[in-house]
């Protein structure tokens, strides 16, 4: 595999506040990654960053070997899609579709036709008079249809109905099996979009605090629940993520445990399950931003 | 690093590409032939109905074409304002962007000089104020006048675009100093001393060549504000 996006040390402040903080991070050639955070983490910055929409404050960013900032060369295999992306005041979806056939070289004209329809955008009314749900529905088709070698997601479905989100995750899975092709991510939705993601990076307080591959994360921790006494009997040893308790039972996500070690856990009645990509998250982001998370 | 999978295209292809994107809407071009056609033909009306009250020389105030400046001072400027964040979400770089755009509005001023002649033409001073005959002076004249136009609103939204808000309070507020400064020069002493420029001193070529200088300036202005402009 070889990387299309390498970050180094990108730090992007705007009057003091910084947004991005000292980030590093790579990107491989043809798979899905999720760049996952809450909102104002810093996720819109950095994709900015990287598709030269912003100047860094320091730091570099090189895409396909150079600085993608007022670059043709590398731009032309960059699509980037945000939710807020206003177009202009008198067009229709297809004048979109229009300006993006000319803009993409990998445009595919059928598809696109065939997702208005999908998700029922209405092709007479003007774009500014569309729902918050068909105006995500317009990036998400151009976002797809564009099937730029990169494509950079910024959260183009959240306007969306869970029913229309669902279609999305499923074209999306679908389109990038038959073309394969660099695909970033934004979201907060992370349980949604857990099974499609082959690596994620989550992003707190402007700083990467989690870089991981999908299955070596899921794997790498457990939520157990029982009675208060045992789980705290149990757990001594490893590291523990989140800990709640509700009168008698307590619940905790903890990091290394082996497969000894859960059936061992369950013969003593304890409930032991694979921690979801959103309890692991949810536990990361709870910690201090400066510890960055390591996970083998 | 692996290399680029899609190849980078000529500036000219890359420019065209932004051209196309421009003229999505091919109604923009048309639509202010529909409206100078009406215009026309009220100041038309109009003028017939008050002949009495038209000076001397047949001049009129407000023409066609007074109208047609107007319209593609506003077309440039809600060109480079909304389809700004969209040419850079569709993989377009800045510079071409801006270059794109202004390739297309040189495209328009020529259009639209070679309409406003062919009418003046038929019609005479009638359509154009100041109109002296079909010639290749006229002509330039006329397309410096609608590139310098749309490049001074290029360059405005270029620095709505950079500075926003508190960017156009300060150029507005820079030009009303401007405004009120020139009048005050010209009647002071140093003012007498400035060398005249008007209408009745310049000849059409020299009027051109200044004409064009300004475009000129304005264009490489608004390429230095834009090249660092975010998108928001």
């Amino acid at each position: 595999m070889t990387k299309v996006i390498e970050v180094n040390n990108l730090t992007k402040s705007y009057r003091g506040a910084t947004a991005v903080d000292s980030v590093s991070l790579a990107i491989e050639e043809n798979g899905i990654y999720g760049l996952l955070g809450r909102n104002g983490a810093g996720k819109t910055t950095l994709m900015k960053l990287v598709a030269g929409h912003e100047l860094a404050s320091t730091g570099e960013i090189s895409v396909y070997g150079a600085s993608p900032f007022e670059n043709s060369a590398v731009l032309a295999n960059m699509a980037f899609i945000r939710e807020s992306l206003r177009y202009s005041e008198n067009y229709k979806i297809g004048h979109v579709l229009k300006a993006a056939k000319i803009a993409f070289a990998n445009w595919d004209d059928a598809f696109a036709q065939s997702l208005v329809d999908k998700f029922q955008i209405p092709r007479k009314r003007l774009v500014r008079k569309l729902s918050r749900g068909q105006l995500s529905a317009v990036g998400v088709v151009v976002g797809l249809a564009a099937r730029a070698p990169i494509t950079i997601l910024d959260e183009p479905y959240i306007g969306m109905d869970a029913v229309a989100r669902k279609h999305f995750y499923d074209i999306l899975l679908a389109d990038y099996i038959k073309h394969p092709r660099t695909i970033v991510l934004s979201t907060h939705l992370i349980d949604e979009v857990a099974d499609l993601l082959e690596h994620v990076f989550v992003i707190d307080q402007g700083r990467i605090i989690l870089d991981a591959n999908t299955e070596d994360l899921r794997g790498s921790a457990a939520v157990i629940e029982g009675s208060t006494e045992s789980v705290d009997d149990a757990v001594a040893g490893f590291v523990i993520l989140e800990s709640q308790t509700i009168g008698t039972q307590k619940r905790v996500v903890a990091q290394g445990l082996k497969a000894e070690d859960a059936a061992r856990l369950q013969s003593a009645g304890l409930a032991v399950k694979p921690a979801t990509l959103q309890q692991l998250i949810i536990s990361q982001t709870n910690m201090d931003s400066s510890e960055k998370v390591e996970v083998a | 690093m692996t290399t680029l999978p899609i190849q980078q295209q000529t500036l000219v292809q890359r420019l065209w590409k932004v051209v196309g994107i421009n003229v999505v809407r091919p109604w923009v071009l048309v639509l202010p032939l529909v409206i100078m056609t009406a215009l026309f033909l009220v100041t038309g009306i109009l003028s017939w109905l008050t002949i009495a009250f038209v000076p001397a020389d047949g001049q009129l105030w407000f023409s066609p074409e007074f109208f047609l400046i107007i319209f593609l001072f506003l077309t440039a400027n809600q060109t480079i304002y909304h389809e700004y964040a969209v040419s850079l979400s569709f993989g377009i770089s800045r510079s071409d962007f801006y270059f794109g755009s202004l390739l297309n509005f040189a495209l328009q001023s020529i259009w639209y000089a070679v309409v406003c002649l062919s009418i003046a033409a038929v019609t005479g001073s009638f359509f154009l104020n100041e109109f002296s005959g079909v010639g290749v002076t006229n002509f330039v004249s006329l397309i410096v006048l609608f590139i310098g136009t749309q490049a001074l609103a290029a360059s405005t939204t270029a620095i709505y675009l950079r500075w926003g808000k508190p960017g156009m309070l300060t150029f507005f507020g820079g030009l009303a100093l401007v405004l009120v400064a020139l009048p005050v020069l010209a009647v002071s002493d140093l003012g007498s001393e400035l060398p005249t420029l008007n209408s009745e001193t310049l000849t059409m070529l020299e009027t051109n060549v200044i004409g064009s200088a300004v475009a000129l300036i304005l264009i490489t202005l608004g390429y230095l504000i834009i090249r660092k402009a975010s998108v928001r």
